[in-house]
C-alpha cells in the first residue's frame, strides 16, 4: 500500500486532519448496488500516523479508485498532492515495528 | 464461477443454491444454530464503497456485524476468489480489519469455529481473534497454524493455501482439525471471546498481528456440534470454496456437499 511519508509526527497528523476534515466523510456505502445508509458509513479515512522503523512517519494514500468513487475533482486531487504528496512510498509490514501477539 | 449463486439476496426463498432441480436442496450453515455467520459469496451481506468494506453482515439472524469505519483500515472486495466465489481480501501494511465490539458480541466457551481462509504468507497473520486487549482467543499463522485461547497449540507447518480449518474452544479438551481431517484433542486454554475482530487485531489493541491473506467465510456456533453436524459444515465448506479434493477419502462427504 502506498503512504505519504513525514519527518514528523505532526506534520502527519496535519495531513490526517486534512483530509478527515474534507466533506468527503462520511461515505455511505452501497450494498448490491445500493446506498445502505442504515449500514457502517466510512467516517474517517485515517485515524492517526504510524511512525516507521525509520522514525519516519506514515499516512495511508487514498488509492485513485477511491477518490474516484467519491468524485474528488482532478484540481482537488492536484492541490493535495502539492501540499502533503511529496514523498509518496508503498511501503509494506516490514516498515513497520513487529508487535507482540498478546496471549 | 456459480454467478447464479449470487444473483438473488441470501435470503431470496428462489436463490438457486447450486443442486439440482428436481433434486434435494444443498445443506448449509442456516440448518444449524449458529452464533455468527459471515459469508463473502453472499454479496449482498457486504456494504463497500469503491470496493472498500466498511460492513460484513451476519447472517446467523443475531445482527453481530463486522464494521470498520476507518477508510484506510477496510479491507476489499471484488478483488480476489478462492475457488471462484468472491472473498474479502486484507492487506497488512495497512492494518486491515473489521470487527464487533465484546459490548456487543461475547461468547463463553465451548465455541466451534469454522473458517475458510488464506494467508499471502506463512509470517505473523491473524485470521480471527478477539476484540478485547486482555484476554485473547485466536488463530493465527507465524510459521505455524496456531490456534490459542490463553495456551498456544501449534497446528503444523503453515502454508499459502486456502483451507477449511475447524477449532473447538473447550479447554483442555479442545478440538483442531483441518480440511476435514479427524480433530486432534488440544489444550487452547480457557479463555473466552468477548468481541470479535477478523484480519488486523491492531486497530483493536496493541500490540497486535494484521493480515496479508484473504476470509471467505466464517461460521462460530456457541455450542459443540456433534460429530455428524460438523463433518456437513466441512463438507458444505469444502464443496462450496472448491477445496474438497482436501478432504480425507473417508470423509462422508468426499464425493457430494451434504443435502437436506
Amino acid at each position: 500500500m502506498e503512504y505519504y511519508v513525514f519527518a514528523t509526527e505532526a506534520a502527519a497528523q496535519a495531513c490526517v486532519d486534512y483530509i478527515n476534515g474534507t466533506p468527503w466523510f462520511p461515505i455511505v456505502g452501497t450494498c448490491s448496488g445500493q446506498p445502505a445508509p442504515t449500514k457502517q458509513a466510512t467516517t474517517a479515512w485515517a485515524e492517526a500516523p504510524t511512525e516507521m522503523l525509520s522514525g519516519e512517519w506514515a499516512v495511508p494514500r487514498i488509492p485513485e479508485s477511491r477518490l474516484d468513487y467519491v468524485g474528488v475533482p482532478q484540481v482537488d486531487r492536484d492541490a493535495f498532492i502539492a501540499a502533503f504528496g511529496q514523498d509518496i512510498r508503498d511501503l509494506t509490514d516490514a516498515h513497520f515495528p513487529v508487535s507482540e501477539q498478546p496471549i | 464461477m456459480n454467478l447464479t449463486h449470487w444473483a438473488l439476496p441470501s435470503d431470496h426463498p428462489y436463490r438457486y443454491d447450486g443442486s439440482e432441480f428436481g433434486g434435494p436442496s444443498l445443506w448449509a450453515p442456516n440448518q444449524l444454530t449458529t452464533a455468527a455467520w459471515y459469508d463473502a459469496s453472499a454479496i449482498d451481506t457486504i456494504t463497500e464503497s469503491g470496493g472498500a468494506v466498511s460492513q460484513w453482515d451476519d447472517l446467523s439472524g443475531n445482527d453481530y456485524h463486522l464494521t470498520q469505519g476507518v477508510g484506510a483500515r477496510q479491507p476489499d472486495t471484488g478483488t480476489r476468489t478462492i475457488g471462484g466465489l468472491n472473498a474479502i481480501e486484507f492487506d497488512d501494511s495497512a492494518n486491515q480489519g473489521l470487527g464487533i465490539s465484546s459490548g456487543s458480541f461475547s461468547k463463553s466457551q465451548p465455541i466451534d469455529i469454522f473458517v475458510v481462509a488464506e494467508a499471502d504468507n506463512t509470517g505473523q497473520n491473524v485470521f480471527y481473534d478477539t476484540n478485547n486487549a486482555g484476554l485473547t482467543l485466536n488463530f493465527y499463522t507465524n510459521t505455524n497454524f496456531t490456534m490459542a485461547a490463553g495456551k498456544f497449540v501449534n497446528q503444523g507447518a503453515a502454508d499459502t493455501d486456502p483451507h477449511v480449518h475447524f477449532h473447538r474452544y473447550k479447554g483442555a479438551s479442545s478440538l483442531w482439525g483441518m480440511d476435514g481431517s479427524s480433530p486432534a484433542t488440544v489444550d487452547a486454554g480457557t479463555n473466552n471471546l468477548p468481541g470479535l475482530v477478523v484480519g488486523n487485531i491492531r486497530n483493536y489493541f496493541t500490540p497486535g498481528w494484521t493480515l496479508n491473506g484473504a476470509i471467505a467465510e466464517l461460521v462460530l456456533v456457541h455450542s459443540e456440534l456433534s460429530e455428524a453436524d460438523r463433518q456437513k459444515l466441512e463438507g458444505y465448506l469444502a464443496h462450496k470454496w472448491g477445496l474438497e479434493d482436501n478432504l480425507p477419502g473417508a470423509h462422508p462427504y468426499k464425493s457430494a456437499a451434504p443435502t437436506v
